[in-house]
């Protein structure tokens, strides 16, 4: 291979190639591996009927801009980014969001992951468990997994700041790999992780405050 | 590691120090030294077992809010199809 391809796959080379001669096969593949994804991700930003039409002005943009795509990055990311372009601009032009520029706000602040009050050991002192956390983890799945858990849960990633709604949705909904979602989001991997852990910390305190009684 | 230099006990970090480690480890992002103490740490220390299992609990809760109902196809799926096909075909010429 005398080309760069740092970021990309060797599929994804066979699968541009495909796209760029117009093959139907491999366009539909490539559409119903990344549709359902593109779409939730979208609704983060939109209503639903607005996402859907993103993601399909998404697909437009894919069709057209396919011959420019010079596989810097992986093919996936590429895509996901065109439409985050899109979905940013109609938010903030409904002000459904924050301006894009405060988007990384929340990796500078250094809200600790447990309310510092809830660590102080009677002979260790503070920085350390009184005793281990509440046991909801281990509740029966009927408590855990019914869909007064899963609307709390939804709730919760609303009522995340949007910058770790992105990465925990991407991570941790869609199952992307750290490398992917620092790609589609052009964030570094370590701000990706403190994002990531604010937000699962959060998540994780707003279940065990609904589960505990 | 700590601003008061050095631990008086076995779990060689704080539970607060080990709970923002918690992401990191799981994504075998730790370097060896911190890696070290995470693990010893967590060898001893129940409280920090349970937030590391409660975390990888939350985890897997989120993955199965993922919306399944939504639709695989776009609703314009033959229109960017023929889109495709007709660019491929006009750079065949
Ligand atoms: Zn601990």
């Amino acid at each position: 291979m005398t080309e760069e391809r740092a970021h990309t796959d060797d599929g994804d080379a066979a699968v541009v190639a495909g796209l760029r001669r117009g093959d139907a096969d491999v366009f539909r593949a490539l559409v119903a591996e990344l549709n359902p994804s593109l779409v939730r991700m979208a609704r983060l930003y939109v209503p639903n009927a607005q996402a859907e039409e993103v993601v399909q002005e998404t697909w437009l943009a894919v069709v057209r801009s396919i011959d420019g795509f010079e596989g810097r990055a992986r093919l996936k990311t590429w895509i996901f980014r065109i439409m985050l372009n899109k979905v940013r601009t109609l938010a903030a032009r409904e002000q459904r969001i924050v301006p894009f520029s405060s988007v990384g706000r929340a990796t500078g602040d250094d809200t600790p992951s447990v309310d510092p009050d809830c660590l102080n050991h009677v002979d260790l002192g503070r920085g350390y468990w009184p005793e281990a956390p509440f046991r909801w983890d281990e509740l029966p799945a009927n408590q855990l997994e019914g869909t007064e858990v899963r609307l709390r849960i939804d709730a919760g990633l609303q009522a995340l700041p949007d910058s770790q709604r992105e990465v925990v949705s991407l991570r941790d909904v869609e199952g992307w790999s750290s490398e992917e979602v620092c790609e589609a989001l052009g964030i570094s991997s370590v701000n990706q992780r403190v994002l990531l852990h604010r937000g699962r910390a959060a998540l994780r305190g707003m279940l065990e405050e609904y589960l505990h009684d | 590691m700590t601003d008061d230099g050095f631990i008086q006990n076995d779990l060689r970090i704080r539970c607060s120090d080990a709970i923002e480690l918690v992401t990191d480890y799981l994504d075998d992002a730790l370097n060896d030294a911190d890696l070290d103490d995470f693990q010893t740490h967590l060898g001893l220390c129940e409280g920090c077992q349970v937030f590391l299992d409660q975390v990888r609990k939350t985890v897997r809760l989120v993955s199965d809010t993922a919306d399944t109902t939504v639709d695989v196809m776009p609703a314009n799926f033959d229109e960017l199809l023929s889109a495709l096909q007709e660019k491929g075909a006009a750079e065949e010429i």
